[in-house]
């Protein structure tokens, strides 16, 4: 039973393990492009920095690390100006997410449930479904008012 | 046999505990190795199809063909710096790649892929509960999208985080309704009907015939999943600069770029598993790789031809897209499989 997951475990181990040594290993650069150097290292990681010209060339200030604005000057984004209409989407989902789980150990005896826990399901189904026909009717839906 | 087994045989003087963590670590190894060329030779098929649909020649300078323009590609985003930008959330920021790409390999080692001629059955893990474990680990995915947009604290990303998981969960619905349509069918024919693979056992007559409004939708649902250019406007590159994506260089960002192919791949391997018969066949030859494969490749292509010939629609005529039209259908689909399989016996 527990072995049919053992392979999955693997993958997951194997596969984030070998992004952190990659990410550790790749040049990701900061602060290190604009700060002045203050003293000489001679650790074997620092030698190979240096030895790739990994600093280089340094840049003036650390405008280089601005977020990305399409070359106006950037300004840090509050994010607090959220249509709401994502909201009604992520309420609908919320719903509907819990009404599939419910569903599925119907599906997996459907056969012998047989007639009658279907017309019940259909009427489960149908509430949901009505809140998505108010949603529509109500005008929660439309984005450009 | 299976590959299991046989990796088992070889290892077994080494005593019962050794052997099987030998056993599962090698053959999680060939598994990462074998999906990730295959998402390889897929960015390879699709620059040469998109620069034949486009009239251009496409890459063919590095290696014949240009069969060796992804490694080189590979190797320059290896030698990038990314850039860590000065606003970003530190734990999140790093995170999110990997959070994506991770969640598609272990969707990938959750699927059955039949037999293949003397290696026996090519699969890793047999779930008792795949389907629903397949459709929560898909659900990683957009986990990944979501912390990167909003750790990196730039108004395109936001947006563009915003945009892809209102994408992502409104055609989640309809999906699993359509998945719920396939276990109601496979319930009358398999005692374990939440299995991937006796799901896929079953399908004598594939469930594509018997449910086309199933596969429309579960088709849709995908293309959605998978974010290209009907659906991309979690990305749109001329209004948002590329969505969630946007403060991410290097490896970083090739991490997304392989996870968005990867996601195509996955979807046409899911498709052609539920919908298509699988790696079912006429010959009873162990050919049920090459079967599974060719079905795949078929939807690839057709998934590829729908990228390069539409046009972006806008946002909220997506999410009515989802809840207003293919939401009704797929429920209409469920009534119809319920009453087709208690009545007729299909």
């Amino acid at each position: 039973m527990l072995s049919d997951y053992i392979a999955v475990g693997f993958v997951l181990i194997l596969l984030i393990a070998a992004m952190v040594a990659l990410f550790s290993i790749l040049p990701s650069l900061g602060p290190v492009r604009y700060e002045k150097r203050k003293h000489i290292s001679f650790k074997f990681t620092d030698i190979v920095k240096r030895l790739a010209y990994e600093s280089e060339p340094p840049v003036k200030d650390s405008s280089y690390l601005e977020p990305y604005e399409s070359g106006e000057i950037a300004k840090k984004y509050k994010g607090n100006f959220i249509s709401i209409q994502y909201y009604v989407v992520l309420l609908l989902f919320l719903l509907f997410d819990i009404d599939m789980l419910l569903l599925f150990p119907w599906a997996f005896n459907f056969k012998t449930l047989g007639f009658y826990p279907f017309i019940e399901t259909l009427i489960f189904l149908a509430m949901p479904v009505f809140v998505v026909y108010y949603a529509f009717k109500e005008k929660y839906m439309e984005w450009l008012k | 046999m299976s590959l299991l087994a046989r990796t088992y045989n070889i290892f077994s003087f080494l005593g019962y505990y050794a052997d099987t963590f030998l056993t599962y670590l090698i053959d999680s190894i060939i598994f990462l190795l074998a999906a990730a060329i295959a998402i390889i030779l897929t960015i390879y098929f699709f620059r040469k199809y998109m620069a034949r649909v486009q009239l251009r020649i496409g890459p063919n300078r590095v290696g014949k063909f240009g069969t060796l323009q992804l490694i080189a590609d590979a190797l320059k985003l290896m030698g990038k710096e990314s850039i860590l930008p000065k606003e970003r959330d530190d734990f999140p920021y790093k995170v999110a790649p990997i959070l994506v790409f991770a969640g598609l390999m272990v969707a990938f080692s959750l699927l059955p892929f039949g037999s293949f001629f003397w290696v026996g059955n090519v699969v890793i893990s047999n779930s008792e509960v795949g389907i629903i474990l397949l459709f929560a680990v898909l659900a990683i995915m957009p986990i990944g999208e979501m912390l990167a947009g909003i750790s990196s604290h730039n108004k395109y990303a936001l947006t563009g985080a915003l945009r892809s998981v209102a994408k992502d969960i409104s055609f989640e619905v309809p999906m699993m309704i359509s998945v719920l349509a396939i276990v109601v069918m496979a319930s009358a024919r398999t005692p374990s009907s939440l299995t991937i693979g006796s799901v896929v056992s079953t399908e004598i007559l594939p469930y594509g015939i018997l449910q086309p409004l199933g596969l429309f939708v579960f088709y849709i649902a995908m293309i959605a999943r998978a974010s290209y250019t009907p659906f991309d406007m979690g990305e749109s590159e001329s209004e948002l600069v590329s969505g969630y994506s946007t403060e991410y260089s290097g490896m970083r960002f090739g991490l997304f770029y392989v996870g968005m192919f990867g996601s195509i791949l996955l979807g046409s391997f899911i498709i052609s598993l539920f919908y298509l018969g699988g790696y079912n066949g006429p010959y009873e030859w162990n050919l049920g790789l090459i079967y599974l494969l060719i079905k795949t490749v078929i939807v690839v292509v057709i998934s590829f031809t729908v990228w390069l010939s539409m046009p972006r629609i806008r946002i909220d005529k997506f999410v009515n897209l989802g809840w207003k039209y293919l939401f009704p259908i797929s429920v209409f689909n469920l009534v119809l499989a319920g009453f087709l399989t208690l009545y007729l016996g299909w």
